[in-house]
């Protein structure tokens, strides 16, 4: 089976001033280079902290941010070089789930407006068929009932509001979802019946999901495979399993641990912004004098790589 | 008879605070009662909205209007901290409770220096020399883990990363040798391998300097490492007082029992086991157990009179029909 999605070297860098008066431009790397490939049907986890760029390669996978080199394959399709006329109808088959229920839905539009404006933007309704069923079929499908068509977003728990954006993703009937945190917004208790919502969703549909969060506990129930992405750059990458019984790299461990709820205090190197060699070097408790120097390359079997010289 | 205990160092008894707003009371906070012996870490534990902040916050004296404690005893060094004066209080709050937020950008001054913001508080609490607390300022920033004291005494907040920042916090907290430090959420901000070395570093402190810690957060999995005991609030209630190795074996009310399958058990079809529902509003609460339309073990009895905690095994305490 052929990739569905394939991202090759992806960077995307952006400028920002040292402070609000200095002239001085410091380079942030928020994607250095990310690489990866998604079979149809299949779920990617995509793991890391703030700040380590997760979020900016969704927005980059979505047309929201353009990297600036690299290359984007979706269906074929060369994404970054691709017309507006193409782009409209590869919309559709890519969708987003945002972090957010409360600010990515419109307050202004009822529940069944929000389910229907994708659905007529795309003109998903053929001949008899009413657009008021297809609203209902495709909420009762994420779980919400009919008594919320009327409804307005702030009418609504933030487990429901989720729902919902889960179910307007869905309605354009996509290939691939991007769910960038979808569920760290919610409470503990209302977190896993939307993870099983994905689940269910998944096998029913065999959509792709390419699934970002901070939390490796919350990846762990949804993934087939695993990306761990530390400061802009692929740490690790392989199969679920893989990467929970056998971690390679100091940083999923440490993830791995905090998880399970083992906290400990790593010697700490406090040399402030670390310009060379690896990106984990400054919190490694494995660092070697050649880890401050070298950048790691990212090396192993197609089921497991890792980008670590101790390992 | 007044029973002597001088193992407690705080002791919670029936503490009940509400908002009242228009026309509506919110109960935020329902007789909940616990006790933290010296030298342990209490973790209190719940999803958003469960009352646990509005409980910390009425320890500390700091539930403003139109809030209001309205009865219960907080009793610490066997005093009594409802019965105190606002004065008083402020005696207390700094000096012998160090206290811990959760967003660290917003505790700290942005347009005072990290070192005057720490001598701050020994200034206020102490009676000691100008020389004296600069000393000391460099001790404490020492012991929270920064390698050069003298530089970091002339920064500003905004020069220091979220993980330095909560270190500063500390460090104000422990600055006048309190016997308890109340922390909320202190590492909810940061990620994950700045929170493993902070919550390493509270570990260090409290062991060598002898503290006590009323741990505030919403992350099982932070208490499980941290704590001896912990209380589980639902909906302004504490439905559960355990010691943590007891409560991971097997939590007692169902409420903890979801909560701990829903982040770590798989149910036989590769689902997780979610708890159903969801958490109810403050104004509208359910009748009876407020947790029994999520319950699987939901009986008639629990639908009317809500049950009471009561005492199942030493220092086990759930608030469920089941026992």
């Amino acid at each position: 089976m052929g990739s569905l999605l394939s991202v090759l070297d992806v960077r995307r860098y952006y400028e920002v001033r040292r402070s609000v008066f200095s002239v001085e431009k410091e380079i942030v790397k928020a994607v250095d280079g990310v690489s990866f490939e998604l079979e149809a049907g299949r779920t990617l986890g995509v793991v890391g902290e703030s700040g380590s760029g997760k979020s900016t390669l969704a927005r980059c996978l979505m047309f929201l941010e353009r990297p600036d080199s690299g290359k984007i394959t979706f269906d074929g399709v060369d994404l970054l070089n691709a017309g507006p006329a193409e782009i409209r109808k590869i919309r559709r088959k890519l969708q987003i789930i945002f972090q957010d229920p409360y600010s990515s839905l419109n307050p202004r539009m009822t529940v069944r407006d929000i389910i229907a404006e994708p659905l007529k933007f795309h003109r998903m309704i053929k001949g008899s068929e009413s657009l008021n069923s297809k609203v209902i079929e495709i909420l009762k499908s994420v779980g919400i009932n009919d008594d919320f068509l009327k409804k307005y977003p702030h009418e609504m728990s933030g487990g429901q509001r989720q729902r919902v954006a889960i179910g307007r993703a869905l309605a354009t009937e996509p290939a691939l979802v991007i769910a960038d945190e979808p569920v760290s917004s919610l409470d503990v208790s209302i977190q896993a019946q939307i993870i099983n919502l994905f689940i269910d969703i998944r096998e029913q549909l065999n959509i792709s999901m390419v699934f970002v969060s901070h939390d490796l506990n919350i990846v762990r129930f949804i993934s087939d495979r695993i990306l761990v992405l530390y400061k802009g750059k692929v740490v690790e990458m392989g199969e679920r399993d893989q990467i929970f019984l056998n971690p390679l790299h100091p940083y999923t461990k440490m993830l791995i641990e905090a998880s399970r709820g083992e906290f400990f205090l790593k010697n700490e190197k406090s040399s402030g912004h670390q310009k060379t060699g690896c990106v984990f070097y400054d919190k490694c408790s494995q660092a070697k004098d050649m880890c401050k120097t070298n950048i790691p390359d990212l090396k192993g079997s197609e089921a497991h790589r890792t980008a670590c010289f101790q390992s | 008879m007044v029973k002597i205990n001088d193992k407690i160092l705080l002791d919670v008894i029936d503490l009940n605070t509400r908002f009242f707003t228009g026309d509506e009371v919110i109960p935020a906070v329902n007789d909940v009662s616990f006790t933290l012996n010296k030298g342990e870490v209490f973790g209190l534990v719940g999803e958003s909205g469960s009352g646990k902040t509005v409980t910390a916050h009425s320890i500390m004296g700091l539930v403003h209007a139109p809030g209001r404690v309205v009865s219960g005893k907080i009793v610490f060094e066997g005093t009594d901290l409802l019965s105190l004066s606002q004065k008083q209080m402020e005696d207390v709050r700094g000096n012998r409770i160090g206290m811990v937020f959760q967003e660290p950008m917003t505790a700290l001054n942005p347009v005072l220096r990290i070192g005057e913001q720490i001598s701050e508080v020994i200034e206020i609490h102490k009676s000691c020399s100008g020389n004296h607390i600069k000393e000391r300022t460099f001790e404490l920033l020492g012991q929270v883990g920064f390698d050069e004291p003298q530089r970091r005494y002339t920064q500003y907040p905004h020069q220091l990363s979220g993980g330095q920042r909560q270190r500063v916090l500390m460090a104000i907290a422990i600055a006048c040798n309190p016997s308890l430090i109340i922390a909320d959420e202190p590492t909810t901000a940061l990620d994950v391998a700045t929170e493993s070395q902070i919550l390493g570093l509270i570990q260090g402190l409290i062991d060598r300097l002898g503290m006590s810690m009323l741990f505030i957060t919403h992350d099982l999995t932070i208490v499980k490492s941290m704590g001896q005991s912990l209380g589980l609030m639902y909906a302004g209630r504490m439905v559960e007082r355990n010691r943590v190795d007891e409560f991971f074996k097997k939590p007692l009310h169902p409420y903890g029992q979801g909560l701990l399958e829903s982040i770590y058990g798989f149910s036989g079809s590769g689902r997780l086991k979610a708890i159903p529902g969801s958490v109810p509003n403050l104004t509208e609460l359910p009748p009876g157990c407020k947790f029994h339309p999520r319950c699987p073990y939901a009986m008639d009895i629990c639908k009317g009179d809500e049950p009471v905690i009561k005492e199942v095994g030493k220092d086990q305490w759930v608030r469920c029909y089941l026992y």
